[in-house]
């Protein structure tokens, strides 16, 4: 519990410095994406199968609804073909979705119900860690002098 | 722009799933007897993502809120379950308390105290910016482009005496970071600084090289791991990290470079440093007292303790380090980086003296520490005029006290280790020996054994 509220702590303090650090990166927004990128991507590393659905469905749709609110200024929205793509990748994905949550909700009662009766095999074998690294540790404290 | 928005709302998406994923966790725990483990190992990964981000400002004043953090709630964890109240809890605490408010007084009993502090904290801090700025400053192209090392050391070299000793160490670092594309894909990482144009590398640039280059290997492999990860990946990473070491150091040198692992560990990843400590000992033996002596080292530049008598790096690395082993290499690390960093004004050395002569409970791990880092400054920079001048200097003889801990602790030891030690270690090949505690005159007399 005491390690529990420390890296909830941790990672609240690291959100809201984060917000410091992007609205410095303000002023050159291709560095702020990346940014938000490098977090988003560590962040869908740690979800399940079926979050990741749900989150790559949402991204995909809120990406395309951006365009298109942007195209209403260069005439991309009145394309009909686009509005139509847009609803069926977004069908497609909301289905996809729904299964994998059938099948994740399934296996989580399996896995809880498996845990509560064999309570203790592995007992340090962690999430997944994120992959590769991210260069952006030389952009920080960055090697330490001697 | 575009792009941008499109980011920020999907992070804001990612992070409103990942609240629903940290209750499922909790939920599913998967192991019963550490319910919060995989909640609490998924916020780390993501926590290390987010100040992976930070610029140095940043970085630092998360470095400073997330320990004070973690002391609270270890007070409040010990005042909710009465530890907190016992006797020796309450005389630890109490003892802290008042070792911590003497330190910090200290620096305003005199102006001259303010002063060299001042000037102590102005040193740290242009050290800093020129490892931290080696790229821009050498003009070396950054994000692992390739570039050629003997002409970027002969540009580090040219900043003088000094500024060239870091600007080596970031050199190092930027160095094998050219390496890390064909790594990325899976092709095996082989004489960097033994091959190539490396190989024409100057002898004398060598050891803060290595540094450097143990940064880069220590900087990609210590992200692959977490506090929940597994016993076998914590081996497997450390592993590849002495693997890596092997292969891409000259002979004698590797020392430098694995004690880089504990600097970037403290540093970065200051919840691993006791794994990492029980691991290398499986994997590597030999590697652990230059661990210890990085996590030592790099004490001195921690943001809690950057500002010269606020916090004592003296104190807490008593209290970090678990057993004599650490705490030996930990001292003669600080006392390294105190050295080396201050070199210029031997006055803050002798200030030190005087007023935190007494947190010196390990005299010859500090005296160590002082040997070693002129040993390799005077191998960076032969003859260097500011090493020259710290070892003719003399204490105000006024304060005996001063002057006789001067002369045991730090005269004596610089002048011998400079004159005598060093140029036997260089004929012996083994200058990334001075890494790590040990006693380097016997060192000297049997270089080949320099092990534990």
């Amino acid at each position: 519990m005491r390690e529990f509220t420390k890296s909830i702590f941790s990672f609240s303090w690291a959100m809201s410095l984060f917000g410091v650090q992007q609205t410095t990166n303000l002023l050159s927004p291709a560095k702020a994406a990346k940014a938000f990128d490098s977090v988003t991507e560590a962040t869908e590393g740690q979800f399940t199968d079926v979050l990741k659905t749900t989150f790559n469905a949402g991204d995909k749709l809120q990406r395309s609804a951006i365009d298109l609110t942007l195209g209403m200024f260069t005439g991309e929205a009145l394309n009909p073909n686009k509005w139509i793509r847009m609803a069926s990748d977004a069908a497609k994905q909301s289905a996809e979705a729904v299964t994998k949550g059938v099948q994740g909700v399934t296996l989580t009662v399996r896995q809880a119900a498996s845990t509560a009766a064999a309570q203790g095999s592995g007992s340090d074998a962690g999430t997944a860690p994120a992959s590769g690294t991210t260069a952006s540790q030389q952009q920080g404290w960055g090697p330490v002098p001697s | 722009m575009l792009e941008l928005t499109k980011s920020a709302i999907s992070y804001s998406w990612a992070m409103s799933l990942f609240s629903a994923q940290q209750l499922s966790n909790l939920v599913n725990p998967g192991d019963l007897r550490h319910p919060g483990h995989r909640a609490e190992a998924a916020s780390y990964f993501v926590t290390q993502a987010t100040h992976n981000q930070f610029n140095s400002l940043i970085f630092g004043g998360f470095l400073i809120g997330d320990e004070v953090q973690r002391a609270l709630v270890d007070l409040a964890f010990d005042a909710l379950t009465f530890r907190a109240f016992s006797p020796p809890y309450i005389s630890r605490l109490a003892s802290n308390i008042v070792a911590q408010s003497q330190d910090t007084l200290g620096l305003f009993t005199s102006a001259e105290n303010a002063r060299l502090a001042w000037q102590e904290l102005g040193n740290n801090y242009e050290v800093f910016n020129l490892v931290a700025n080696v790229s821009s400053l050498l003009n070396v192209p950054g994000e692992g482009k390739a570039f050629d090392p003997i002409k970027a050391i002969e540009k580090a070299y040219a900043l003088g005496e000094y500024p060239d000793l870091w600007a080596v160490e970031g050199l190092g670092h930027d160095y094998a970071m050219t390496f890390f594309s064909q790594w990325g894909h899976g092709k095996p990482v082989r004489g960097i600084l033994t091959d190539g144009r490396a190989s024409a590398l100057p002898d004398k640039s060598l050891t803060m090289m290595h540094a450097g280059l143990g940064m880069a290997f220590a900087q990609q492999l210590m992200n692959r791991i977490s506090p929940y990860s597994s016993a076998a990946d914590v081996r497997n990473v450390l592993q590849e990290f002495v693997t890596l070491v092997k292969n891409n150091s000259r002979k004698g040198y590797e020392g430098a470079a694995y004690e880089s692992l504990g600097l970037l560990t403290r540093m970065w990843h200051s919840q691993m440093v006791n794994i990492v400590d029980q691991r290398l000992g499986e994997v590597e033996p030999e590697a652990v007292p230059y661990f210890w002596h990085g996590a030592g080292r790099v004490h001195y530049f921690l943001p809690m303790y950057f500002l010269p008598g606020l916090l004592s790096p003296w104190l807490a690395i008593e209290r970090e380090a678990p057993h004599e082993l650490a705490l030996l290499n930990m001292f003669a690390g600080l006392a390294w980086a105190l050295t080396i960093v201050n070199v210029r004004q031997p006055k803050i050395m002798e200030n030190f003296l005087k007023n935190h002569g007494h947190q010196i409970t390990q005299p010859q791990a500090f005296s160590n520490g002082v040997m070693s880092t002129l040993i390799m400054g005077i191998d960076i920079t032969p003859g260097d005029v500011y090493i020259t001048s710290f070892l003719q200097y003399r204490p105000d003889p006024s304060d005996q006290r001063v002057a006789q801990l001067w002369d045991k602790l730090v005269g004596r030891p610089a002048n011998d280790a400079v004159h005598h030690i060093y140029p036997e270690l260089k004929k012996h090949g083994c200058l990334g020996k001075v890494f790590r505690y040990q006693n380097l005159s016997e060192l000297v007399d049997r270089p080949e054994r320099g092990t534990r």
